[in-house]
């Protein structure tokens, strides 16, 4: 069974509904309105996007679904994307923090983890004019602000 | 990009990779990202007093600047299942807080989520922490710098404790709380002083306050009413408590709570002061709260011996005692109570730990006759040899088909037991299907030779396993033997020791020849039948660090092969081989990650260690060289220091070659 999605663009998506329903969004959606056949409108997400989207959940389309932990463990690994996934991610930053939206609303777990993963990655073990360079972020501290900050916090840099 | 950053399940998202180091990077970038660094540097606050009792000389009025340690809590399980909060030591931190930390502490104090304290952190008792989960307080007096500082039932201890109780009270999301050494010494005379369990009966009156608030709140959304309430209670007594005490924790608990584990010596003979042993019963009947698994620790402190507990010790309870020093085995006519008490109040019990408290066979078996058939999950016991007999055979004739979890602590097995120990691991992983975990902890006794294998694979291969679920097997066993070994044990020879030579006609080769293809097989069997195998915890191929060369070669390559090394990647698995040509290419053709991923096991010691020719051959000569010095040493034991022995070892060296 295929579903039509369309995006914020008017432009219209088929996919199965096996692959659609990666995105807990969609599937709560389709469940709602039961076996109708009309086309599913994304607002949020424009059509570059949405393909990406799509070529991730059919990649990934017999993954097991995860059930989402309760436990707050905050020992989290960030170097173990898998391959096809990385490269998946291989697109520039804006593209990349897109897809962390739309994985965001559309509420596809694994690839928002993957997403934030990958920008946990970039932003790793770099100082942070490094990171301002890797993000395009002005710096707007004045420099007393920057010396108090760095003060405040020198114990936290040492371990 | 800014869109992202501004939602703050996102950004949460992201900053939990981040080590502290990257996260304070994170705090200068922008005005925008700091708020969000902060909120991740500060989710924890570990701070207690490590004094050392020989500096009292350290000088304590100028600290240095960072002591005040935010780490993330990170939790483990051991092999035994335990789960263990790994606070970690910092063994010099200094004893005062300035005013300055104290004011970033107080700014941040919405945002800690995790807190222990104990005597020496009194000046942040005001700070307004309002949103922790974990809290863990310790008054443990002995470890302040000043005696005087921590009097039991003193001001500053009923200051402390009072502040902790508001502590608590504020807090109405915790979800983990620790009490350790709350409360007095218990007189072992009987008597006197305030029942044991006050402080911590004051606290479980302040959280059934909170649990009762928060019912009559409207749910804010459906996760927020599973998640409300206590889940954890943790209390650690440097006394004794008795079965009536650990009755009123348990009865008094908040109904969300899932975990109490009690780590105390229970005083086994406190119930002849109490009149009523059926009152008991009849309390821990009544007891409502069905999801409870309670662990109870009957640990020893070892900080004074005067102990003089006139428990009937038996030979052998004398023998067991200098052994293993930890263990307690307690009177066998108390822990009666106990286990009745178990089978006729917890008709649900799912999970049972016995922790490191042996039960006698006689009882053990009663028990396990009477729990329900079909209903135990999971079970950790000590076992001696006397349990295969009865004890084991009916666990796995009731509850066999609803196991998921098993862990063994083996107690007095000697070392000509191997036979026995690989029967009854062959009939665990034949009769529980659903089984996932299993743990074997092998005795080690005194005279118990580490280099000796102490498992047989061969018996192991028998049968056909069911367990298709395993995840974790975990024998801690040093050496794997085949057969052929075993019955070279019999006779007590030790083939291992034996010199290294190449020769063709050698009739070891035979053997060796033999332990591969058992090897080979046992590991495809679990590799066939044990698909979601994770976790396994065998160092079996120390003994093929001394087969023949040739040998070498034909293992490696048959083992070695690129299948083998993906599904390799498990954790705890220690293999050596020899990077012959076969094995180089398949070396070669692993991914990146899996040869990252093998690289770290490596580090931990645990992975697969591949030599080349060259050091292989080096490695033997070295290893036979010392062992030649070794014999030297035997024989001329004239011999003082090394310097001699190296002369001496060189003079005859002409001798052994």
């Amino acid at each position: 069974m295929t579903v039509i999605l369309v995006s914020s663009d008017n432009q219209d998506f088929k996919v199965d509904k096996e692959v659609a329903e990666r995105s807990i969004l969609i599937k709560n959606m389709l469940e709602d309105v039961g076996e109708s056949d009309s086309p599913i409108p994304l607002p949020n997400v424009t059509a570059a996007v949405l393909t990406k989207v799509i070529e991730y959940c059919e990649h990934h389309r017999n993954d097991p679904i995860q059930v989402p932990e309760e436990t707050d463990d905050p020992r989290k690994r960030s170097n173990d994307i898998e391959e096809w996934d990385m490269k998946f991610m291989q697109v520039d930053q804006e593209m990349l923090f897109e897809i962390i939206l739309a994985a965001n609303y559309l509420d596809i777990k694994p690839l928002l983890d993957v997403g934030c993963k990958t920008v946990a990655n970039i932003i790793k073990g770099k100082t942070p004019e490094e990171i301002r360079k890797a993000f395009n972020i002005v710096n707007d501290f004045t420099p007393e602000e920057e010396a108090q900050i760095k003060k405040e916090n020198e114990w936290a840099e040492d371990r | 990009m800014s869109i992202a950053f501004d939602n703050t399940l996102i950004t949460d998202n992201i900053f939990q990779y981040l080590s502290r180091r990257d996260t304070t990077a994170c705090l200068k970038v922008s005005k925008a990202w700091y708020p969000l660094a902060q909120l991740h540097l500060w989710r924890s606050i570990v701070h207690y007093y490590t004094h050392r009792p020989d500096d009292y000389n350290s000088d304590s009025s100028n600290p240095p600047p960072e002591w005040w340690q935010p780490i993330r809590d990170d939790r483990f399980v051991d092999a035994f299942g335990n789960q263990r909060p790994s606070w970690t030591t910092h063994s010099s931190s200094p004893t005062f807080i300035s005013a300055k930390q104290k004011e970033l502490i107080c700014r941040n104090a919405f945002r800690i989520k995790s807190l222990r304290i104990d005597y020496s952190a009194k000046n942040l008792l005001d700070v307004p922490f309002g949103n922790l989960t974990r809290f863990s307080l310790s008054c443990w007096c002995s470890h302040t710098k000043d005696w005087r500082d921590a009097d039991p039932g003193g001001v500053e201890d009923r200051m402390l404790k009072g502040v902790a109780l508001e502590l608590i009270a504020r807090n109405p999301r915790l979800k983990e709380l620790e009490l350790s050494y709350v409360e007095y010494f218990y007189s072992w005379y009987g008597g006197g002083t305030r029942p044991l369990t006050a402080f911590v009966m004051r606290v479980l009156q302040v959280l059934q306050r909170h649990h009762q608030s928060s019912s009559s709140l409207p749910s804010l959304s459906s996760s927020d009413s599973s998640n409300s309430g206590l889940y954890s209670l943790k209390p650690v007594y440097r006394g004794s408590t008795s079965m009536k005490d650990i009755c009123s924790i348990v009865e008094n608990c908040p109904p969300s709570l899932q975990e109490l584990t009690i780590h105390s010596y229970i005083d086994a003979y406190a119930h002849i002061y109490t009149s009523d042993p059926q009152a008991i019963r009849d309390r821990f009947a009544a007891i409502k709260n069905n999801n409870l698994h309670i662990h109870i620790h009957n640990h020893t402190l070892n900080l004074s011996n005067n102990y003089s507990h006139p428990s009937i010790t038996t030979p052998t309870n004398a023998r067991q005692t200098t052994r293993t020093p930890n263990l307690r085995l307690l009177n066998i006519a108390h822990y009666d109570e106990l286990i009745s008490i178990l089978t006729a109040s917890c008709p649900t019990l799912t999970n049972i730990n016995f922790g490191e408290n042996f039960i006698a066979e006689e009882h053990m078996f009663r028990f396990l006759s009477t729990l329900p058939e079909g209903q135990l999950l999971g079970i950790t016991m000590m076992i001696r040899p006397d349990f295969l007999t009865h004890v084991l055979p009916t666990l796995l004739e009731r509850s066999a088909s609803t196991l998921e979890a098993i862990r063994l602590q083996e107690l007095d097995f000697v070392s000509d037991r191997i036979h026995h120990r690989s029967g009854y691991i062959l009939q665990i992983l034949t009769s529980c299907p659903q089984l996932k975990t299993l743990v074997v902890v092998p005795s080690r006794g005194l005279h118990s030779n580490p280099c000796l294998p102490n498992l047989l694979i061969h018996d192991l291969l028998q049968e056909d396993w069911v367990c298709s679920e395993l995840k974790t097997l975990s024998n801690d066993v040093l050496d794997l033997a085949a057969p052929s070994e075993s019955t070279n044990l019999d006779r007590g020879k030790n083939v291992e020791n034996e010199a290294e030579t190449t020769s063709p006609y050698n009739p070891e080769l035979a053997i060796y020849k033999c332990k591969i293809q058992i090897l080979a097989s046992f590991y495809s069997r679990l590799k066939s039948r044990l698909p979601l195998l994770s976790t396994l915890d065998f160092q079996w191929s120390k003994s093929c660090k001394n087969i023949p060369y040739d040998c070498a070669v034909e293992y490696s390559n048959s083992l070695l092969t690129v299948d083998n090394l993906r599904w390799m990647g498990l954790r705890w698995w220690t293999i050596y081989g020899l990077k012959t040509t076969a094995v180089r290419e398949a070396l070669g053709a692993l991914s990146e990650k899996e040869s990252n991923l093998f690289e770290e096991h490596r580090w931990q010691g645990m992975g697969i260690y591949v030599r080349t020719d060259e050091d292989e051959r080096r490695r033997r000569q070295r290893e036979a060289k010392a062992e030649r010095r070794t014999r030297w040493r035997v024989m001329y034991c004239c011999c003082s220091d090394d310097g001699d022995l190296e002369d001496l070892s060189a003079l005859c060296q002409w001798e052994m070659e």
